[in-house]
C-alpha cells in the first residue's frame, strides 16, 4: 500500500503558523510520522512550544518525558493494521521565525528549508489572524493586515515554495481556510473574505499544477479549541457551539488528522477538494 | 556570448525542463506542437532562461512567442 511507505520516506514539510493550535498540532502530526517539519512563528515562539519541540526532537519514543505532550494519538499512520506497528523514527522540528507579509522573510525562511533539507514536498498554509469588528467599525489597518496575512501571505508561501514542488513533480499543499468562509460570520468580515478567497486560490492552483502530480487542497475547519477562540467571548461562543450538530469544538488534532492525511499518499487522488472540519456546523454549503 | 553559445545554452535549458531529445531543439520548433510544451512548462522554461542568462524577462514580453527561435530572439536581444 502506498501508505505504509509514504510513512517511511523522510520528507519536509513546512507549517506556516506553526508555533500554536492547529498549526503545532499538524507539525507534531506529521513529525510523528516520520516527516521533517519547519514551522514558522511570526511572534516569540512560546515557551511551551520550545519545549515541546526540544522533547519531540529529543526522544524518539512516544513519552516526552513528564515535558508537557500534545495529545496525538500515535495509531494515526495510514494503513497501519492494529498490532504490527511500525517503527518509524521521528522527524525533526524546525522553528524559523517569518512574517508571510515579508517577501525577504519567506526568501529566507526557503533558503532555510532549502539549505538543512532540500525542499518542502509538503507546505500546510496555515498562518492567520483575527482582527474581528462589525463592517461599519471595520478601519482600513484591520481589513488590509487580515488579508495580507491570511490571503497574500498563502501567496507569497506558495509562489516561491511550489517552484521546486514543479521542478520535482511532487508536492502536496494545504490551505486551512475556515467554515466562516460558506457561514459567514458576523464581525469576520476580513477574516471569512480571506478564508474564501483560499478557496479559489486552492481549486485554481490544484487545477495549474495537477500535471506536475502536485496535490492542492482545502481544509475548512469550525470552531476548534485554540487561542484564536478566546476573542470570541463566552457567550458567543455557547451560541456557535449549540450549532454544531457534534455538539463540541474540535481539537487542534482532529484538524491535524485531516491535514496528515491528505498530505499523504492515501490521499493521492484528492485535488482541489475542500474538505470541511467542522463536527457537521456547515454541512451542505 | 556567441549566437553559437546563447543557442547551446538555451537548447539546453529546454532539453533539461521540457524532457525532450536535443536534436527536436531547433529554431524552427514549436514549443505547443513540436515540444509538446503546456503553459506551467513555458513558465518554467522562461523561469530557467533567466536564472542562466541572468536576465529578467516581463510577462508582456512572452506574446508571440511560438517558436524556440523567437525564444532566442528575446534572449538575444537582452545580452
Amino acid at each position: 500500500m502506498a501508505g505504509r511507505n509514504d510513512t517511511c520516506t523522510n520528507r519536509t514539510a513546512l507549517v506556516t503558523g506553526g508555533s500554536r493550535g492547529i498549526g503545532l498540532a499538524t507539525a507534531i502530526a506529521l513529525a510523528r510520522r516520520g516527516d521533517n517539519v519547519v514551522i514558522t512563528h511570526k511572534s516569540e515562539l512560546p515557551g511551551s512550544t520550545q519545549d515541546l519541540i526540544n522533547s519531540l526532537n529529543g526522544s524518539s519514543s512516544v513519552d516526552a518525558g513528564g515535558k508537557p505532550q500534545l495529545e496525538v494519538p500515535k495509531a494515526s499512520a495510514p494503513g497501519a493494521t492494529p498490532g504490527t506497528a511500525q517503527v518509524v523514527a521521528p522527524g525533526t522540528i524546525v522553528a524559523v521565525q517569518c512574517d508571510v507579509r515579508s517577501d525577504d522573510d519567506i526568501s529566507s525562511l526557503f533558503d532555510h528549508v532549502e539549505a538543512e533539507f532540500g525542499y518542502a514536498s509538503i507546505i500546510v498554509a496555515n498562518a492567520g489572524i483575527v482582527a474581528d469588528t462589525l463592517l461599519l467599525r471595520m478601519g482600513q489597518p484591520a481589513w488590509d493586515d487580515v488579508i495580507d496575512t491570511n490571503l497574500t501571505g498563502v501567496f507569497r508561501i506558495l509562489k516561491r515554495g511550489v517552484q521546486p514542488m514543479v521542478r520535482k513533480r511532487h508536492g502536496k499543499v494545504v490551505l486551512v481556510s475556515s467554515v466562516a468562509a460558506f457561514l459567514g460570520s458576523p464581525g469576520q468580515v476580513n477574516y471569512a473574505s480571506a478564508k474564501a478567497g483560499l478557496v479559489g486560490m486552492g481549486r485554481s492552483l490544484a487545477r495549474e499544477l495537477a500535471g506536475r502530480n502536485i496535490n492542492v487542497n482545502i481544509v475548512a475547519p469550525g470552531i476548534v479549541n485554540t487561542g484564536m477562540i478566546s476573542a470570541l467571548g463566552e457567550a458567543k461562543l455557547k451560541q456557535l457551539v449549540g450549532s454544531i450538530p457534534l455538539g463540541r469544538m474540535a481539537s487542534p488534532e482532529e484538524i491535524a488528522h485531516v491535514i496528515a492525511f491528505l498530505t499523504s499518499d492515501d490521499a493521492s487522488y484528492v485535488t482541489g477538494a475542500v474538505i470541511p472540519v467542522d463536527g457537521g456546523m456547515a454541512m451542505g454549503l | 556570448m556567441s549566437d553559437d553559445a546563447i543557442f547551446e545554452k538555451l537548447s539546453q535549458c529546454a532539453v533539461d525542463v521540457l524532457q525532450v531529445p536535443p536534436d527536436k531543439v531547433v529554431k524552427e520548433a514549436r514549443f505547443s506542437d513540436d515540444l509538446d510544451a503546456d503553459s506551467l512548462d513555458l513558465v518554467e522554461l522562461v523561469m530557467a532562461l533567466e536564472e542562466a542568462f541572468g536576465i529578467s524577462v516581463d510577462e508582456s514580453e512572452l506574446d508571440g512567442i511560438e517558436t524556440v527561435g523567437e525564444a532566442y530572439d528575446l534572449v538575444k536581444s537582452k545580452l
